[in-house]
């Protein structure tokens, strides 16, 4: 793998950019998770190459939908939907799958000090978001006072069922549910022996493998002029600004944090995290932003995380100098 | 913290179990009612199958503890799918484990009749996804043994199971339509219908859709579904069929055609238009009956009912849920309307919470239970699927193609 890096673009843009593009990738979109997803996978050139790739992506785009049809609150006839629709103590009995993700996301609970929580959907609700999703009508963020996300579902590995312990409680993936269907798409691609390819979700969750057309690691605009450079490395990107809500007057960021049961303070314009794993670095990237304490410790060697201030001026947090600020660098 | 990703982690998943909240005793909130539990295998677990898988999951006193493909990965998949299901590579192994009381089938089109007939002589009750089969003997055959079986027998033709269809059906069949004029239906999806795989035997028994020999096209694989509503609500059958199509936009090779149009004409003189492509998406999947009071608009987890400016009001509208489109106002058709409008939720009532297939299963899990008729049954599901079978024969002649249910 190349280590993630910021840096100038190696080559200078292509003018036929797109035709270049569609010549030497499978390029597909669709929608997906409630965003956009857009994959494009190397070929050789030849119409078979194409070919194969094209089927593969489709392969990609079924693996997706598969996941949405689980875990999207957007779909109501999604598993997610309908556990957030159940009183407290209906048990749902999962596959192996699902609960493997669901012991992740307790997992990265536990190691974000609960700044990562799929229940923190019950705080976007009791503050007025995603209203036209869910019936909020027993929800306010004054009555969650006596209950703790940290225990707000309840599993049970014998059964590998998971149930609520309040009819309040909502769970939202939308924190983890792309990185981590990235991560079982990179599965896929190895198993088809794709290298180079680069796939993202909502811009959001980044999956970048190999190299680009100009055998350079792949690029993605991150901040105002500002790159990041992956090779076989997954980033997740969080913003505090990217939803908001108005309430009593107050312009609200859709970011929660499950400790406080409150929005997060917006001391924190965007974080951004490089992880070999997609799913854990869309976490991560949640977590500190909610609670910027956390840059420090989650920084390994395995693990970078780009902070940007939300002020006039952003810095950059790197402990590793693996990654150097280019603004305004063309 | 070292690094985690999501390999390592399931090795530790044990682990990870500890710091959770564990509930010694589910029964105590009542989770599930039956007492005993429905054993079901799932045969075939590719996309479809595993759909199944899940909606199965999501019904009461169901428990899916097998699972076959004779495709090794796709048999891998499924049992992730599962919670503790076992995998079988044969129906024969799977049925004489003796495990499974029902046995729901969504292996490919042409293989439901050797799958089906072995399933219906162990005896257990049968779901098979349609269409039926590829040939009009193989949908006569499974007829036959369906009929001979004891045990209860559903197709998956969802539109009868499904509660917005089944709320819309009484509004056509109570003349809030009047005279019906035209029908008119399309399936627009934007895919390739390729499934990938490296090794070419594999690649070849995955893509048997692009095989005319072993499919029957988009009029045969998607049409079928739909022209089944339309028998239901008229309670008639098409009697010809015209059809084109062709390869528009996939030049890959293939020959089956990605967009096709077809005319199905009924002994009265109406008609019924149907296009589908894998080209684009626009519109998606929906039916529509035009009549001279109303049109009824199907959308498989919506509906609505756009009436005439001349067509008389009934007292419900005034209370009812209304959504735009363009120039038009299409009333909601909403599930259990009365019941949700007394508690003040009749918009929550707005698409149905579950998939079609979910209905479909549910229906299938009651018959057996209750000893009753599952909505579709194979003889609803034989006329669709020979229907589906002449329109995709008139797509490829490009003839007229008389339609022949005699003996179904």
């Amino acid at each position: 793998m190349h280590s993630p890096s910021i840096q100038a673009p190696c080559v200078p843009q292509d003018p036929d950019h797109n035709r270049h593009l569609t010549n030497r990738y499978a390029c597909l979109a669709f929608d997906a998770m409630g965003c956009r997803f857009e994959s494009l996978l190397e070929t050789d050139g030849t119409a078979m190459s194409r070919s194969h790739a094209q089927s593969i992506s489709e392969g990609i785009r079924e693996l997706v939908l598969d996941w949405h049809n689980r875990l999207s609150i957007f779909d109501p006839t999604s598993l997610v939907s309908q556990i957030n629709r159940a009183d407290e103590g209906v048990e749902f009995i999962l596959d192996d799958d699902m609960f493997s993700l669901i012991l992740l996301c307790e997992q990265l609970r536990n190691a974000t000090n609960g700044a990562f929580n799929i229940a923190a959907g019950t705080l976007m609700n009791a503050h007025g978001f995603r209203s036209e999703l869910t019936d909020t009508t027993h929800c306010d963020h004054q009555s969650l006072d006596h209950l703790s996300l940290d225990s707000a579902i309840m599993l049970n590995p014998q059964r590998q069922s998971i149930m609520k312990s309040d009819r309040r409680v909502s769970l939202d993936f939308g924190a983890i549910g792309k990185g981590y269907v990235l991560d079982l798409v990179r599965e896929e691609l190895s198993e088809y022996g794709v290298q180079n390819a680069f796939i993202h979700g909502g811009t959001s969750s980044i999956l970048a493998l190999g190299h680009d057309q100009n055998a350079c690691p792949w690029s993605s605009q991150i901040h105002d002029g500002l790159g990041v450079y992956l090779s076989g490395f997954a980033a997740g990107i969080s913003e505090s600004n990217s939803q908001t809500h108005v309430d009593d007057d107050i312009e609200l960021s859709h970011m929660m944090d499950p400790v406080s049961k409150s929005p997060a303070s917006n001391s924190m314009k965007k974080v951004v995290c490089v992880h070999s794993s997609a799913a854990v670095a869309d976490a991560y990237s949640t977590a500190c932003l909610v609670s910027p304490e956390l840059i420090h410790a989650l920084n390994t060697e395995h693990c970078t995380i780009i902070a940007i201030g939300n002020s006039a001026s952003p810095f950059i947090h790197d402990p590793l100098e693996v990654v150097r600020t280019l603004r305004n660098t063309q | 913290m070292t690094d985690l990703d999501r390999r390592t982690f399931l090795t530790h998943a044990a682990g990870g179990v500890a710091a959770i909240s564990l509930v010694p005793n589910f029964k105590a909130f009542g989770g599930f009612a039956r007492d005993e539990q429905l054993n079901i295998g799932v045969v075939g677990v590719g996309r479809q199958g595993r759909s199944i898988m899940g909606e199965l999951g999501k019904i009461s006193g169901v428990n899916v503890v097998a699972v076959c493909d004779i495709d090794d990965r796709r048999l891998k998949s499924g049992l992730r799918r599962s919670s503790g299901a076992t995998g079988y590579a044969s129906v024969r192994e799977l049925i004489d484990s003796g495990t499974v009381d029902a046995i729901a089938i969504a292996t490919p089109t042409h293989t439901h009749r050797e799958v089906a007939i072995e399933c219906l002589e162990a005896g257990v009750h049968v779901y098979l996804e349609c269409p039926l089969a590829h040939t009009r003997e193989d949908c006569i055959a499974i007829t036959q043994a369906a009929r001979k079986s004891a045990a209860v027998v559903a197709a998956g033709l969802q539109g009868r199971s499904n509660p917005v269809y089944s709320l819309a059906r009484g509004f056509f069949r109570s003349d809030s339509v009047r005279d019906l004029i035209s029908m008119r239906a399309q399936n627009h999806r934007k895919t390739t219908w390729i499934t990938p795989s490296n090794d070419p035997v594999r690649k070849e028994a995955l893509n048997w859709k692009l095989d005319p020999a072993r499919a029957n096209g988009l009029a045969g694989e998607w049409g079928t579904h739909q022209f089944d509503v339309f028998h239901w609500y008229t309670g008639k059958y098409p009697t010809k069929v015209i059809g084109t199509g062709g390869v528009r936009f996939y030049e890959d090779g293939r020959t089956v055609a990605d967009t096709v149009s077809c005319m199905l004409i009924y002994e009265d003189g109406a008609t019924m238009a149907y296009d589908a492509t894998i080209a684009n998406s626009y519109g998606g999947k929906h039916e529509v009956f035009h009549g001279s009071n109303a049109a009824i608009k199907l959308g498989w987890s919506h509906g609505w009912l756009f009436k005439e400016a001349d067509a008389p009001t009934q007292g419900w509208e005034v209370y009812a849920n209304r959504q735009q489109f363009h120039n038009d106002e299409g009333i909601t058709l909403i599930a259990g309307a009365t019941k949700l409008a007394e508690q003040g939720k009749l918009k929550d009532g707005v698409g149905l919470p579950h998939p079609s297939v979910y209905y479909a299963l549910e229906d299938w899990v009651s018959a057996i239970e209750s000893g009753s008729t599952p909505a579709c049954t194979i003889e609803e599901a034989a006329r669709a699927t020979v229907v589906g079978i002449a329109a995709n024969d008139a797509v490829v002649s490009g003839k007229m193609v008389d339609i022949d249910l005699a003996g179904l």
